[in-house]
């Protein structure tokens, strides 16, 4: 790269141009990144922007399809024995990683490894492991020492980290640093020496690719690559990408706010629809250590003073098909979604929150409100939040800064004295949320739980019975009861679910509906 | 000269130093966790101490100090903590955007602005100085980000003449490079023109007021040709010295201008570095960027040779 | 922002004599100087009386979002149904404060450090080798570096404004000094045995004054702007604590649908910055006798 700038250097000085390199027959897809692409590697980070990536050139073991059914993608053939203690995975014919390499199970074995070490989900699984082996370059198995019915929802996971394989030289190389080498199976291959960290991206469609036989759904099914390359940009405000996609100098922008869907509504040649239809989330987080949220009813008149369609107008606007008012802490729309204790959760009623405050002997002591200014969300939910909380009666102490700042002063225990705080923002994909194995507000973990520290053994005890569980009305019937419990202590507080407006050019075929922005397999574009 | 020029760069290295310094306090002063930014929004306290400990972020200040400025004494600005990419590699790939961006802001401000000053001197105190001073004050009243949205809907997505956004590589072509800057080029010059005109009129006003300009018109020189090649030459002085002041102005625009437009430059390189504390990156460029203008105040006082011949280094 | 030509000429001797009546009415003859003092007017009137009537300027109201003016929302409304009007004019007051007081600043501790480098000499080459230090560094981005260290409020905001403003300050008021400790009334006052500090006070910060009022007017304005600029790049005022800049920038994206969400502010800026900038220029020619008799 550092020689290419040079050469372009020169020519600035020289003032000449170089020869322009063939006019380009290829057919190329220029979209808008997620988030500035400045890691490669979706195991060293949860950034979602780092996993659309990972889908483009990376392949998993299991996908979700359109209906959220976990389907075999690289796995052929797989067994489970009747105890749930012992899985036997075959992996399909014609895997093979960019280098020319054939995917061996060595490999896989390598990447759940490093994957277990490091991902929530894959830590329950390495914590019942009691083996996983090779068989032969297309058998590995499993064996656990407690039984675990969940392995393969664990493999298809969507969330952050995903289960990607790569090659074992780079899985066990790099088990605790970032890999420096984005080498996968997937569909396109990822060009290296293209890459602006943080600018662009460059992929082209892997030729030697062999897709499954059956049609594209979700992330499921055959993975055909349509179009020669894609290149992934970066905009720092969707504004300028709107209007790219309206002079037609990008094709796709995966997400962006609504409020800027007239502009491109005029445009004949653009589709603008919702793209990910499970959508997301926002939470306010209590801090179960300090005061004044350690005491219970303080957390629920906060639950009664914040309402949902506050936080959903402020952030989504009048485009009320984006979001829904969704009383499941599981999210709607999900094997597990349920009203249980949702009255002070889907009531805002202030004078409610305010005869709990005086019940509690609430003194005034002022609620730090951790309240990030550099990201649109969080701005916007920050303002709402300190206000509806003032006019219910609380001190609100709102406490501005960048997102840097909070991502570090969340992580504080201590009292506000010393740096702690009581309450955050934070937003969760719809595929964390809908399993209690990765939804952090129902872990009741205490010490161990995600921030906010939320804390109940019936949680604890509900978590282990949902591992248990043997049928889905009996998964379906913790999850309610854990939904009642997590309510009742307020873990969370959950503010809207909303998925942002999608648009593309209509020379795009193929665009299907996904959790992610990058299943860009099956589109192909005409000229 | 070069004895003036070893002793200029010589005593710029104490200036370096003490910017390395400062911004590597202040960067690593600063509250904020980039472990916390790479892990990601939802990752879990485990995940993020595991990428503190791998990132060296635990260790004392005085350590990570000694780390970075052995590699510095090395010429060796170490790499960024998200991408792992050494810093040299990613400033060198986000200069062009940003020096093609300058010389050209740099070339429309001297073509639209001298003439400009020269104008209004000639003319001094008439309705058209009046005008043009009172023009360039609008120039830097108006924010320079605003100045860019307004350029892109006229002339991008009204009229369609240039791209909204983005940077079309040298090695692509330079016609295609020019359309993509020529917007983001002219909203800084807007902004930088104003400092170079007023500073080409006042220089003109005192320069024409001089013996040698009236016997150049006694001689019966058109006064085009008085005002263009004999004042103007003397006005080279404090027109180059106010472009190398002007260059942090220039860096200001820039950075926004680069934002507003989508050009990957150096100047959202430093922006996005210092908002999530990627530690390497913002020391790095900040080193740059000084050295950047204490090279360019140098040219400037080299330049002074050309327009005047009394000086001499 | 202008600086370059705020080098210090000849004022040095007059700008104590000047007649201040007289001065006030060269100051402000001709039709664009007294418009100029009337918008400066009128933004300190309403930074005092805005805070006093209007108290819902952080309400939010996301019923009724981006709504175009009309005689219930002056200036129309933002994007959270914040109304625009009563936001800009109490931003009036915080762009205001962080002019006046960035300028405020910078001249002092610049008019320190600048006295003291050049006059008693004393730590000359390190408050000067400071100062290039700091000048190395582009305002912007040390302002945006300072927030980051500092987090945002109004305070925070006006330091990491005036910290890269003082050297030039420093700059300008070590200049006067040098030239100025050459001239035999200075001699004169050293040799009859006056203390430094007198001849500080006394001969030396009086001499300052021209040079430094030009480069504070010029400061106080491109304090506004920065600011502006630092809200653009997410370095800003918080959300509860309006500024023009502030409501520009958080409304920019909407330029094309609710442009009145950054019209007015950004009008109400650019006239203010405008008049600044305008009296600024006209301070300098009156300050200067130079530019003053060209004038006449």
């Amino acid at each position: 790269m550092f020689f290419y700038t040079k050469q372009s250097l020169c020519a600035a000085i020289v003032g000449m141009a170089l020869v322009a390199p063939a006019a380009q027959a290829e057919t190329t897809i220029r979209y808008m990144g997620l988030s500035k692409l400045d890691m490669l590697d979706p195991i060293w980070t949860t950034n979602y922007g780092v996993r659309d990536h990972g889908y483009l050139i990376y392949d998993t073991l299991f996908a979700q399809d359109a209906e959220g059914n976990i389907k075999p993608q690289m796995i052929d053939t797989w067994t489970v024995s009747e105890d749930r203690m012992a899985y036997r995975f075959s992996l399909r014919d014609g895997l093979m990683f960019h280098d020319g390499a054939p995917v061996t199970s060595q490999d896989v074995v390598a990447s759940l490894e490093r994957w277990m070490h490091k991902d929530t989900f894959g830590v329950e699984i390495k914590n019942r492991l009691s083996s996983m082996d090779v068989v032969d370059d297309k058998i590995f198995t499993l064996s656990l020492t407690e039984p675990f019915g969940l392995v393969v929802d664990a493999f298809g996971k969507t969330a952050s980290n995903v289960p990607f394989i790569m090659p074992a030289r780079i899985a066990s190389g790099a088990v605790d640093d970032q890999i420096s080498d984005p080498v996968g199976s997937g569909p396109f291959k990822f060009i290296l020496d293209d890459w602006q960290p943080g600018v662009k991206a460059v992929y082209e469609k892997f030729e030697a690719y062999v897709p499954r036989d059956e049609a594209p759904s979700g992330l499921a099914g055959g993975k055909v690559a349509m179009v020669d390359r894609i290149e992934r940009v970066f905009f720092p405000d969707d504004i300028t990408a709107v209007n790219a996609l309206a002079t037609g100098e990008i094709d796709y922008i995966p997400q962006f706010q609504p409020d800027l869907i007239p502009i491109l509504s005029g445009a004949s040649d653009v589709v603008v629809q919702p793209h990910n239809p499970l959508g997301q989330t926002i939470q306010i987080i209590p801090n179960f250590l300090q005061p004044p949220t350690d005491d219970v009813r303080i957390r629920q008149a906060m639950q009664l003073a914040l309402g949902q369609e506050d936080y959903m107008t402020a952030i989504l606007g009048s485009y009320d098909e984006l979001y829904s008012y969704c009383p499941s802490i599981f999210m709607c729309g999900t094997a597990l979604e349920n009203d249980a204790n949702s009255e002070r959760q889907m009531s805002q009623d202030v004078e409610a929150a305010k005869a709990l405050l005086a019940e509690a002997g609430y003194d005034g002591t002022p609620l730090t409100l951790l309240h990030a200014t550099d990201v649109s969300d969080q701005r916007t939910g920050g303002s709402v939040t300190a206000q509806r909380l003032r006019e219910a009666g609380f001190v609100v102490d709102d406490v501005v800064s960048d997102w840097a700042t909070i991502a570090q002063r969340r992580a504080n225990k201590a009292p506000i004295a010393e740096g702690g705080w009581n309450i955050f923002q934070t937003g969760w994909d719809g595929m964390a949320l809908q399993s209690p194995l990765t939804n952090v507000y129902v872990s009741g973990a205490c010490d161990d739980a995600w921030y906010g520290w939320n804390c109940s053994e019936t949680l604890q005890r509900l978590k282990q019975d949902y591992i248990n569980a043997t049928s889905v009305d009996e998964q379906k019937t913790i999850g309610e009861a854990m939904q009642q419990e997590a309510y009742e202590i307020v873990s969370v507080i959950m503010m809207g679910q909303y998925t942002q407006a999608s648009a593309w050019s209509a020379n795009l075929e193929g665009m299907r509906q996904a959790t992610v922005t990058t299943n860009l397999w099956g589109v192909s574009k005409a000229e | 000269m070069f004895k003036y020029i070893s002793s200029r760069l010589l005593a710029s290295v104490p200036i370096v130093l003490f910017v390395a310094i400062f911004v590597f306090l202040l960067s690593h002063l600063a509250p904020g966790d980039p472990a916390a930014l790479i892990a990601g929004e939802n990752a879990t306290p485990e995940q993020i101490a595991q990428i503190r400990d791998r990132l060296h972020l635990d260790e004392p200040l005085v350590t990570q100090f000694g780390y970075w400025f052995s590699d510095i004494l090395r010429f060796d600005l170490g790499n960024s903590i998200f991408s792992n990419r050494p810093v040299t590699e990613l400033i060198a790939a986000r200069l062009e955007p940003t020096l093609v961006l300058t010389s050209l802001t740099i070339v429309l401000t001297i073509f639209l602005a001298v003439p400009a000053g020269v104008i209004a001197a000639w003319k001094v105190n008439s309705t058209s100085d009046r005008s043009i001073m009172i023009l360039s004050v609008l120039g830097f009243s108006v924010p320079a980000f605003l100045i860019g949205y307004a350029n892109m809907y006229v002339f991008a997505l009204k009229l369609g003449w240039f791209p909204v956004q983005g940077y079309a590589n040298l090695s692509d072509g330079v016609l295609g490079t020019l359309r993509s800057v020529a917007l983001p080029a002219f909203t800084i010059t807007l902004v930088f023109w104003a400092l170079v005109a007023r500073i080409t009129r006042a220089a003109m006003i005192e320069i024409l007021q001089e013996g040698y300009t009236r016997t150049a018109r006694a001689k019966g020189l058109s006064e085009g040709k008085v005002l263009f090649v004999h004042a103007l030459k003397n006005a080279g002085v404090p027109i180059s010295t106010v472009i190398g002041v002007g260059i942090a102005i220039l860096i200001s625009g820039v950075v926004v201008t680069e934002s507003v437009f989508n050009i990957p430059g150096i100047g959202r390189l430093v922006v996005d570095a210092i908002t999530q504390r990627d530690f390497p990156v913002v020391q790095g460029t900040m080193i740059f960027f000084s050295v950047v203008l204490i090279v360019v105040n140098l040219l400037v006082d080299l330049s002074y040779v050309l327009f005047d011949p009394r000086i001499r280094y | 922002m202008n600086t370059s030509q705020t080098v210090p000429r000849q004022h040095v001797q007059r700008s104590r004599m000047v007649d201040f009546r007289r001065f006030l009415s060269e100051f402000t003859d001709g039709r664009v100087e007294k418009s100029a003092v009337l918008i400066l007017i009128a933004a300190l009137l309403i930074s005092v009386i805005a805070p006093m009537v209007y108290h819902s300027y952080s309400d939010i109201n996301p019923l009724d979002r981006m709504k175009p003016p009309s005689a219930d929302h002056f200036f129309g409304t933002d994007h959270l149904g914040r109304d625009v009007f009563e936001r800009t004019m109490v931003g009036t007051r915080n762009s205001l404060i962080i002019g006046f007081s960035v300028a405020i600043a910078t001249t002092i501790i610049g008019c320190i450090l600048g006295l003291v480098s050049g006059f008693i000499s004393f730590g000359d080459k390190i408050i000067m080798r400071l100062m290039d230090g700091f000048m190395a560094i582009p305002n912007v981005l040390l302002a945006i570096a300072l927030v980051a260290l500092m987090g945002s409020s109004l305070l925070t905001i006006i330091i990491a404004i005036s910290v890269p403003e003082i050297p030039r300050m420093a700059r300008i008021v070590r200049s006067v000094v040098v030239s100025l400790k050459e001239m035999p009334f200075i001699d004169a006052a050293v040799t009859m045995g006056t203390p430094q500090w007198k001849i500080l006070l006394r001969h030396l910060l009086p001499n300052t004054v021209g040079a430094l009022s030009v480069q504070a007017t010029a400061t106080c304005a491109s304090a506004i702007m920065t600011e502006a600029i630092l809200s653009f790049l997410g370095a800003g005022t918080p959300p509860n604590i309006p500024s023009w800049g502030g409501i520009i920038a958080e409304s920019r994206v909407f330029f094309q649908i609710a442009p009145w969400a950054i019209g007015f502010p950004g009008l109400m800026l650019s006239l203010l910055v405008l008049s600044v900038n305008i009296l600024g220029d006209r301070l300098r020619e009156v300050l200067d006798p130079r530019v003053a008799r060209r004038r006449s």
